[in-house]
Formats: structure tokens, sequence, C-alpha cells
């Protein structure tokens, strides 16, 4: 099968609607984040679980997309993570794949897995682009590695390690529950159905 | 006058080419240009009342990124002579030198996309990309989660009010806030995952799968390429100049 046939298999109708569903809770979900004042991005929770329930490709359509609307509505440099947001749909995708959200040690694995992957991608954005300082309270860690000695992609580096693994680990662990508490007659209605039910 | 997307889009890479490429003293004067065109001139004015507050927003970033950026850097990257000393902290020359080129690179690119998209319906460009091949599943995800993002601020907030009256604990201690999160999310996807459902039904009913021709999206616009191929033109100069100076040094 061609990547074109593969993509095409997972855009089939009724991932299209879902899909969309992912991109507007990427964009959303930092309203419930804010109104409940929990200390975490959980931006990537919509490509993660269209990753897990229809496929890698959706996903990586899903945290594209996301980006690009996150940038068309105010927010120009989320445009800039678009390698990262590729990473974390397919990696989730693969990881959904070989039955890694069949349970929840192996989630808190993969989570941890990608959230190192996601601070390998993210750095040199971040430290080319931004000089390190994405204006957020991740910035703070920054600073202290580099008043450390390291420099500015190390130090970014560094802080990648130290939050995005939380964070990744916390939106697996989300996704892993929403997932098991939805009804077995939704579930199966999408591709990736055999991915999360044994 | 007029410009097309593809006029706009060449104006955003000329805007990328000098951000990458010209030092930072050059790129200034690019960003009030910028400013300027986006107040004055049609083809750049923001279309939506909501496209005009991203600028207001952008600008309150803008000016704390430079703060932020130049401050910071002035301290931390000491290298160079101190170029002026605020109380005891010493700033040097190097880091912001650095801290500014940063800046300005990062505000320059940004505000291109800013402008550029503050200036163009989203369902415009959706559509100009699938004029150019773009499958027509992607220019429906565009258009339906544009859909979803008017619905989900306003449900998120009936499903918060919902679960705040049932008890759901949203001001207690962090570990509770966070079981409330896992409260207010479980409903908002699981009507929207219906909501999907039953959206992608319809569509494959409506034989969506099998229409997959794009010929009724090629109506480009009647424009002339005038604009294109300056922007264009002007970027590949500034390449090349760019280019020489490199080998020459």
């Amino acid at each position: 099968m061609t990547l074109r046939e593969k993509v095409r298999t997972e855009l089939s109708g009724s991932a299209i609607p879902f899909i969309a569903f992912g991109i507007a809770l990427n964009l959303t979900v930092g309203q419930i984040t804010i109104a409940l004042k929990i200390p975490l991005y959980l931006d990537s929770i919509g490509t993660i679980l269209v990753a897990v329930l229809v496929g890698p490709y959706a996903g990586i359509i899903t945290g594209s997309f996301a980006n690009l609307m996150a940038a068309a509505f105010g927010n120009p440099t989320m445009m800039f993570f678009i390698p990262v947001v590729i990473v974390i749909g397919a990696f989730t995708g693969f990881l959904a794949n070989i039955g890694w959200f069949k349970r929840w040690y192996l989630c808190v694995l993969g989570g941890i897995l990608q959230g190192i992957l996601a601070a390998i991608v993210s750095a040199p954005i971040s430290s080319y682009l931004f000089g390190g300082t994405m204006m957020a309270g991740t910035d703070a860690l920054v600073y202290f590695f580099r008043a450390m000695g390291n420099n500015i992609l190390t130090s970014v580096f560094y802080q990648g390690l130290t939050s995005d693994p939380v964070d990744k680990t916390v939106s697996y662990l989300i996704v892993f529950f929403l997932v098991k508490n939805l009804p077995l007659r939704l579930v199966s209605k999408f591709k990736g159905a055999s991915n999360v039910v044994s | 006058m007029r410009l097309a997307i593809p006029d706009k889009l060449s104006f955003v890479l000329l805007a990328w080419t000098c951000a990458f490429l010209l030092p930072w003293q050059f790129n200034i004067p690019f960003i009030v240009l910028l400013v300027l065109l986006a107040f004055t001139f049609n083809p750049f004015k923001p279309v939506t009342a909501s496209a005009r507050t991203y600028f207001s927003r952008f600008t309150i970033y803008a000016i704390l990124l430079v703060f932020v950026l130049v401050g910071v850097n002035g301290l931390l990257l000491r290298e160079g002579p101190v170029r002026f000393r605020f109380i005891v902290l010493d700033f040097y020359d190097a880091g912001l030198t650095y801290g500014l080129t940063v800046s300005v690179r990062l505000i320059l690119l940004s505000l291109s996309v800013l402008v550029f998209f503050a200036s163009t319906h989203f369902q415009d460009f959706a559509k100009y990309l699938q004029s150019l091949g773009l499958p027509r599943s992607f220019v429906s995800i565009i258009l339906l989660s544009m859909f979803f993002l008017e619905q989900l601020p306003h449900r998120i907030t009936q499903v918060f009010t919902a679960q705040e009256a049932r008890g759901a604990p949203v001001r207690a201690g962090i570990v509770a806030r966070s079981r409330a999160f896992f409260l207010i999310l479980s409903p908002l996807v699981l009507s929207s995952i219906v909501e999907s459902v039953e959206r992608g039904v319809a569509l494959e009913l409506r034989g969506y799968h099998l229409l997959r021709t794009n010929k009724d999206i090629r109506q480009d616009q009647p424009t002339s390429r005038v604009w294109r191929f300056a922007f264009l033109t002007l970027s590949s100069i500034i390449i090349i100049l760019s280019v020489i100076h490199w080998l020459s040094n």
C-alpha cells in the first residue's frame, strides 16, 4: 500500500469530523486548564486521541492543522512547532498500533518516551528561533540551566527533558482513561478500535 | 487595490527571507512597514474584528519579548565588553546584540504570518489550498474544525457549570482539580465523538468518498502576477546577495 493510499484509507468520511474535533480540542483545551488552574499545557490531547483511534497519519494531520489554525487565530509562533506535532502524531500512532494503549503502564512509558522525543525535536526550534524564551513559565528553567553555564540549545533541551515527559505522560494517561470509558459501540466505529480494545 | 493569496504568500516569503538573511538593523524598518501596511493598506488590513484584537495582543507580546530576550541574554551571555550597568547587574554587549537579533527575527517571522492570516479569511485560504491540489478531505477538515471551534468553548462552559453544580471539585486542591479536569473532558469528548460519528455517517451516505475532483475549485482569481513576481524577485536577490557575502567572507 502506498503512502497516498494509507492516508486516503485513514481519512475516510467518518474520520474527518473526528479529526476536526481533535484540532478544535487541541486549541480549546487550554480553556479548561486555565479555568482549573492546572500547571500543564495538555495541548496535544486532540492529536493523541486521534492518533490512537484513527491512526498516525490522522494524528499528524490533526497536530499540523491545529498549529496552522492557532497561527491563523492570533498565535503565529505556533506555526514553527509543526515538526514537533508531526513527531507526536506519528509516534503516538505507532505506539497505538503496537498495542501500547491497552495497558496504563505502557502508556506511562510511552508518554515519557514521547516527552523525550518532543524535547529533542523542539529544542533546536526553541533555541534558534526563540533564543530559549517562549514567554512561558518554563522559561525560568531555561534561565536556570543557562546560569549554570550551559549554552542555549543544551539549556532548552534540559528544560524540555524536565517538563515535556510530565506533560506528555499526563496527556497519554488522560487519553487512555478517556478511551477506556467510551462505550465499545462508539470505539468500534473507528479504524483504531483494535489499538485500545484487547 | 487587491492582492490575491499567492501574492500575499510571496510577501510572507520575502519577509521570511529578510528575517533569516538580513541583519536586525535592516529588519526593524521592515517590521514598521508591516505594521503600517496592516493599518493603512487595504489588502493587509484585518478582515474581522477579532483579527484586529490579535494585533494588539501581538504588540504586547512583541514588546515583552524584546525586553525579556535582550535583558536576559545581556545578563547571561557574558561575552565582549559591558555595555551598561543597572544597579548591580552588568549587561554584556554580545548578549544584548544576540537578544536583539533573535527578537527582531522572531517578530518579523511571526508578524508576517499574522498579517497574512488576519487579512485572509481562513475559508478562502482552505479553498486556495484545494485549488493547488490539496485533497478535498483536508479542506473539509479545516471547515469542520472551524465549526467545532465555534461550538467547543460554549460546550466547555456548559459542561464546566453542570459539573460544578453536581459538586465536582473545580476549586479544591491540585489533585482534586486534576480529577475535575477528567470530569469535564469526558462528557465533552463523548458528546463530540457521537456528533463526529453522526456527521461521518452523513458524509459517507452522501457519497463523500466517491467525489474526489478538485476541478470545480480551479477558478483562480483574475489578478495580475506583478506583485508576486516583484516579491519573489526581491527574495531571490536577497538570497543571492547573502550567498555572495557569505562566500566572500
